[in-house]
């Protein structure tokens, strides 16, 4: 069963925003839309940080052999119209070998929801929040 | 303080906007500035704005209420001017090309679709298509699994096959929908989705557009979970076409 995550409600009041729905479209919200060019922009750090993060294609050996093991340990025989959604759900997060529970494919994804919704999550007005985090050790930041 | 910019609308836009709360820490109104024939959205913020959660909403939400009033080009989030002043200049500069860009996406709304494959569920798919993965990988899982460098070879052919599939299920869903919309435009790269594109849609088809998405959703049965968002301010369509 694959699911159509289609807004719901009435066809005038469908929005895209929503503390639920934002994530799915920050990539438009920062990286498309109109630009002036003479006209500057806000300082984005910290929330650039998330879109790398996003932005994060795994293609390597590591994802190669993750494919490998993954194959390995499918069950063919198990009629595939019987696998609710549930079901799959918990294959990736349950049945994945040595703690490594995320599947290759959504992995980083589920990895950038969970910072959004970490930072999210805070208090808005933390002043850390929108602080780069590499730099967050500088001994410049003056309390 | 700075002026924020939201987007542009016609003279003749109602641009509604009282009560809406804007971008920054102690948000002010949203008020509009008259640009030639055009009007810039907009509002105060400080010059040190530092963008949070909250901001982008704020953005999203001011840009979705202009659109249910009238054609909107939305900006890109975060966009400041120096003043009021610079942006009715450069707005009323530039008001050929926004005029004909507004125009192109009247009656018209952004739907964006994210793609991706279920990943247990699209492996059974390739394994059971292909014999010949499908030996290899019993043959691996009866020796244990294999050499390090069989798995790696084996691994490498899978992705080779989940691309393909990837690739195939894209274009099947955009052949289903694209009758539905007036134009599309790819939107970047997010990891997990082997699809992010936006498609223009004009207001009386949003129930055929969506009927369409969960068609080929039903089609694929468990292998693809299409994430649908919209209706939305035409991020995507905000610029003029390039010229070819």
């Amino acid at each position: 069963m694959s699911v159509a995550t289609t807004q719901s409600g009435s066809p005038q009041g469908r929005g895209g925003s929503g503390s639920g729905n934002l994530y799915d479209i920050l990539d438009l919200i920062l990286d498309k839309g109109l630009v002036i060019d003479v006209f500057v922009r806000v300082s984005l750090v910290g929330i650039e940080l998330i879109t790398i993060d996003a932005r994060i294609v795994v293609a390597s050996v590591d994802t190669y052999l993750r494919f490998a093991e993954a194959c390995n340990r499918l069950d063919l025989n198990q009629a595939s119209n019987a696998t609710t959604l549930p079901d799959l759900v918990g294959d990736v997060t349950e049945k994945g070998s040595k703690g490594k529970t995320k599947g290759a494919l959504t992995g980083a994804a589920e990895t950038f929801a969970e910072q959004f919704q970490k930072s999210s999550g805070k208090d808005e007005r933390e002043e850390q929040e929108a602080r780069p985090r590499s730099r967050g050790r500088r001994s410049a930041r003056s309390e | 303080m700075s002026t924020y910019l939201y987007g542009i609308v016609a003279a003749a836009h109602p641009a509604r906007v009282d009560g809406l709360t804007g971008v920054g820490e102690e948000p002010g109104p949203v008020r509009t500035i008259e640009a030639g024939e055009l009007k810039a959205v907009v509002g105060d913020v400080d010059a040190q704005l530092r963008a949070k959660r909250r901001d982008l909403l704020a953005h999203e939400t001011v840009l979705e209420a202009l659109c249910l009033q009238g054609a909107v080009l939305p900006m890109r989030f975060g966009v400041v001017a120096e003043d009021d002043g610079s942006v009715a200049r450069e707005v009323a500069a530039r008001q050929e090309e926004y005029r004909g860009t507004l125009s192109d996406v009247d009656g018209r709304v952004e739907m964006n679709l994210k793609v991706s494959h279920h990943e247990d569920a699209v492996l059974r798919a390739v394994l059971i298509e292909d014999a010949g993965l499908r030996q290899l990988n019993e043959d691996l899982r009866e020796r244990g699994g294999g050499t390090p460098d069989e798995r790696v070879r084996f691994g490498e052919t899978v992705a080779a096959a989940l691309a393909e599939r990837e690739a195939q299920d894209a274009a099947a869903i955009v052949t289903a929908v694209e009758a539905h919309a007036r134009r599309q435009s790819d939107g970047p790269a997010v990891s997990g989705c082997f699809l992010n594109r936006s498609f223009l849609v004009d207001r009386g088809e949003i129930e055929n557009f969506e009927a369409a998405v969960n068609a080929v959703s039903r089609s694929m049965g468990e292998v693809a979970d299409i994430r649908t968002r919209g209706p939305l301010p035409p991020y995507s369509f905000a610029d003029s076409p390039q010229p070819a």
